[in-house]
């Protein structure tokens, strides 16, 4: 997997090198920067702009969720009832899906979907002096988030149900003649989950994010070359895309939620398949 | 693509795990535990707010049920007492009623013998008016001399037949 990955990288960066040249890259907005160099045990472990993205996201939520219960009230107010309705959300999510043997699983996904969602959102938002950089529309960022639910959610399953985990691969009320087709099929689709779950998020935040940028170029080169009015048609267009990008953004982190429940679940009830 | 940098990934992974380890602890151990107590107390709240409300309505209709029959008891003994004194009054008119009754009756007896005595007195003296007037007429028409009583004892014996 891994290897696959860095051909498929070597073979970007040979063609990448074009864009940078002159003009306007929409890529560009997906490059790191190195901010502090750091290495460690011979790994560069630089404190970069994605970095400094996940401590802004991560503590602005930490932030909220506490706040949001200082001085908590019978009656919430409007800070605490959005603290209050997101775990409930997720409480909700994850009784639906994983049933209530998922609940001691509970604060991972929440975890989980607090993380994308803050940075999905982060990632709209320009903030002077930094720019704006979403840390989800790297694929390896997402890869490792799905790559640590696969493995932990195949882990779960092992230690709960031994071999018997192996059931999942082999569906109750199957002819035994097609069984063969359908466990390996069953099976190839259960290695390719953190692929899907990966490439989900990581292509819808860079294709939107790419879009952005794009309609952003037009409004500049339209309004300059042409005239202020039209850059005006783009710059609607890119309003109502912004509207789409936030809706993406709940969205896909939802979505990242939600399989994750159900592979969880998958796992948690793997014997009666 | 700068998203496939082979050499970012190292920094990437790094500080994702540092910084979403980090994110996690401060979720678990800090923030959903607060969330949930406040809904965990909201919860036992309400839950106390209606057990509450519900003992109130029952000592409610308790006490509704206790004025009812008080209700019911102090117009049972207002209806006996109401038939204890018609009772009573009826017992005083009866006694006066038979007192009047008799008196009445007394002195209606009473009239009566006067009257009868009267009657007698009278029937004893037209007895004796008749005798003598008999006697005379006898003497003058038949020549006989006939005394009073034989006239009387005549009469009676008639008028015994």
């Amino acid at each position: 997997m891994i290897d696959w990955f860095i051909s498929a990288a070597h073979a970007a960066t040979e063609e990448g090198g074009q864009h940078g040249g002159g003009g306007f890259d929409p890529m560009h907005q997906f490059v790191i920067n190195r901010y502090t160099p750091i290495e460690l045990f011979g790994y560069d472990a630089s404190f970069t702009n994605a970095s400094l993205w996940m401590v802004i996201a991560t503590t602005l939520v930490t932030a909220f969720l506490v706040f949001s219960t200082a001085g908590a009230k019978l009656v919430p107010g409007r800070l605490q009832s959005l603290g209050e309705i997101s775990y409930e959300f997720v409480a909700n999510m994850v009784r639906q899906n994983a049933g209530t043997s998922g609940m001691p699983y509970f604060p991972i996904i929440f975890t989980l979907f607090m993380f994308i969602l803050s940075l999905n959102l982060l990632g709209m938002i320009p903030i002077p002096g930094l720019g704006q950089f979403t840390v989800t529309s790297h694929i390896i960022v997402t890869f490792a988030l799905a790559a640590f639910v696969f493995l932990g959610v195949t882990l779960i399953g092992i230690f709960k149900h031994g071999f018997g985990f192996l059931k999942l691969f082999v569906p109750s009320g199957v002819p035994i003649a097609l069984l063969p087709l359908i466990s390996v099929i069953e099976v190839i689709s259960y290695f390719t989950r953190p692929i899907s779950l990966s490439v989900r998020l990581f292509a819808n935040m860079m294709a939107g994010h790419t879009m952005l940028a794009v309609f952003g170029s037009f409004v500049v080169g339209l309004g300059v070359n042409v005239g202020l009015a039209a850059g005006g048609v783009p710059l609607i267009f890119m309003v109502l895309l912004m509207g789409l990008e936030i809706l993406i953004a709940f969205l896909q982190a939802y979505v990242f939620a939600v399989l994750s429940c159900i592979y969880l679940s998958d796992s948690l009830h793997a014997g009666s398949h | 693509m700068p998203q496939l940098q082979p050499g970012d990934f190292a920094p990437q992974l790094i500080w994702l795990a540092i910084i979403f380890t980090l994110f996690y602890i401060a979720l678990s151990r800090l923030a959903l535990p607060r969330i949930a107590k406040v809904l965990a107390d909201r919860k036992t709240k309400l839950g106390g707010d209606l057990s509450a409300a519900r003992e109130a309505q029952a000592s409610a209709d308790q006490e509704a049920q206790r004025y009812e029959t008080e209700l019911a008891n102090a117009k049972a003994k207002g209806n006996g007492t109401i038939r204890s004194a018609r009772e009573k009054l009826e017992a005083e008119l009866g006694e006066k009623r038979r007192v009047l009754e008799t008196e009445l009756a007394a002195k209606a007896a009473e009239t009566e013998t006067k009257v009868k005595a009267v009657l007698e007195k009278a029937s004893g003296q037209m007895e004796a008016m008749t005798a003598d007037v008999v006697s005379d007429i006898v003497k003058e028409l038949a020549g006989i001399d006939v005394t009073e009583n034989e006239v009387r004892d005549a009469l009676r014996q008639r008028s015994k037949e």
